[in-house]
């Protein structure tokens, strides 16, 4: 049944189309009027974590909570269902910003850069799970209404990142050649695993707090 | 087949200000409930807490004998309309079928059909332009095309002309051919639950006033009318006290009868009577003056 929910709840996120095509629109131009064409996928994440919020606010525009109340699922099928819609779009969304990617880069007559689009897509999906896994639980225990702060913690993840590096002797001393040899997708897949397993973590939580919610 | 579709004891649930209960519900399969209140006497909070929206404490609520309110096997087995429809404005009347029908190993789409044929309800029509009325036809074909046991119903013809609130009656009364199915039915309409409830539940300020027959709400309550004036004594028993310049008249319980001489008229109460001076009665004593 999560996977009849997850189904269910994709759909309604991107029919009618017009929900989707403004952010899709969105993530192909950023590869075309940008100079790097791979800045779509980054795009795509930062879209994505915009447009959760608004799938539970369209629940609450249309009491859809109650529907999902009165359908043969349990709470716990809801959330994860949920989860599994938002990660599905999120993997339209990065397939749609590798393929802008490819397109602009052949258009341009530059090879795809493979060396880059990787570790942006590693990034990009580190940046959603984490934006993402941190909002969810909020909106699940108190609807959108009540959680609407929480649609700006994308912003306050990579601000707050930012500040924290800059604030930091991290990268002090560095030397941009020895940086730019290391290779970079170990890391970013290790951050995207550690990314993952909190988007879990997350929808357990999420679990827990909408079993408690009343509608 | 179970022997209870509802079975309640002790519920109560606190927001804000508002306390429900403790109140005991006990609807036997092959029964109608019905479920009668002013507005804000818990009715819809006693409702939302069978389905399992709201919490319940393990155990308090019961549904089909055994299982949990809330639970994905009570739902399969249950079909609710609520006081307001709960589907997304751009969806097709049509298409509702498609959409929702997925989760019910049950549904019956000719059923569906046939249903909004008979409400006269455009398959075409976006679910945001119906109107209170069709909305509460559509919830209601909805809610029987999955071929529940139960259905749970908030207010269902409330904003229905007549003609349509009898279309909504003659469908319920269809549903309770089959001798396993229930209704558990709140209205302010309590002449739809003349000819169609058995049993009857009023609700007054989050508890329980009265719970049995709806022949025996009759027999638990009378009005009480006179000219005169009241003795303090039998003032304590009377409800919803109200004075006219001709007297006065009230709710009491029969059981008060004695209290009161020869100079008033007591006479059968119906079941708005009983909601109407229940609302009314802060405490027994509280009066209004016309």
């Amino acid at each position: 049944m999560i996977a009849t929910f997850a189904a269910f709840d994709t759909a309604n996120f991107v029919v009618p189309l017009r929900k989707i095509l403004p952010p899709a629109l969105v993530v192909v131009l950023a590869a075309v009027v940008t100079p790097w064409p791979v800045t779509s996928v980054v795009a795509g994440a930062v879209v994505m974590t915009l447009l959760a919020p608004h799938h539970f606010a369209d629940d609450e525009r249309s009491d859809l909570d109650v529907l999902y109340s009165t359908l043969p699922v349990d709470r716990r099928t809801v959330v994860i269902g949920r989860y599994l819609s938002l990660l599905l779009v999120y993997l339209a969304v990065a397939a749609l910003a590798t393929l802008a990617t490819v397109v602009v880069s052949g258009l341009e007559g530059s090879p795809v850069p493979v060396d880059v689009l990787v570790p942006a897509h590693l990034g990009s999906l580190i940046f959603f799970c984490v934006a993402v896994a941190v909002q969810l639980p909020f909106f699940f225990a108190l609807g959108h209404a009540r959680a609407r702060p929480m649609i700006y913690v994308p912003v306050v993840v990579l601000s707050a990142g930012t500040w924290l590096l800059g604030q930091t002797s991290l990268f002090d001393g560095l030397d941009p050649r020895s940086v730019a040899s290391l290779d970079p997708v170990p890391a970013w897949s290790a951050g995207a695993a550690g990314a993952l397993a909190l988007f879990v973590a997350s929808a357990a939580v999420s679990v827990v707090l909408y079993r408690r919610r009343p509608l | 087949m179970s022997t209870t579709a509802v079975l309640a004891r002790g519920l109560t649930h606190a927001r804000g200000s508002f306390r429900l209960g403790p109140v005991d519900v006990e609807l036997p399969t092959g029964l109608v409930m019905g479920f009668v209140g002013h507005n804000g006497a818990g009715k819809t909070t006693t409702i939302r807490s069978l389905l399992g929206m709201l919490p319940t404490a393990p155990g308090q609520v019961r549904l089909f004998d055994e299982l949990e309110p809330g639970s994905a096997q009570a739902r399969a087995r249950t079909g609710v309309v609520l006081d307001r429809p709960f589907l997304a404005p751009q969806w097709r009347v049509g298409g509702l079928g498609r959409r929702l029908g997925r989760f019910h190993r049950t549904w019956n789409q000719s059923t569906f059909e046939r249903l909004q044929n008979r409400f006269g309800l455009d398959p075409a029509a976006r679910c945001g332009t119906l109107s209170r009325g069709q909305g509460a036809k559509l919830a209601l074909a909805l809610a029987l095309s999955h071929e529940p046991e139960l259905l749970v119903l908030d207010e269902p013809t409330s904003g229905l002309d007549p003609l349509a609130r009898q279309d909504v009656v003659d469908v319920l009364r269809e549903f309770m051919v089959d001798e396993r199915h229930s209704i558990l039915f709140s209205t302010h309409i309590t002449s739809d639950l003349d000819h169609l409830a058995d049993l009857i539940l009023v609700m007054d300020s989050g508890r329980l006033a009265y719970s049995g027959s709806l022949h025996g709400l009759g027999e638990e309550f009378a009005m009480v009318r006179g000219t005169g004036e009241l003795t303090e004594e039998a003032g304590r028993h009377v409800h919803g006290l109200r004075r006219n310049p001709h007297g006065f008249e009230g709710l009491i319980r029969t059981e008060a009868t004695p209290a009161f001489d020869s100079s008033v008229v007591i006479e059968a109460a119906g079941t708005d009577d009983v909601v109407i001076h229940l609302a009314r009665n802060t405490s027994p004593r509280a009066e209004q003056k016309l």
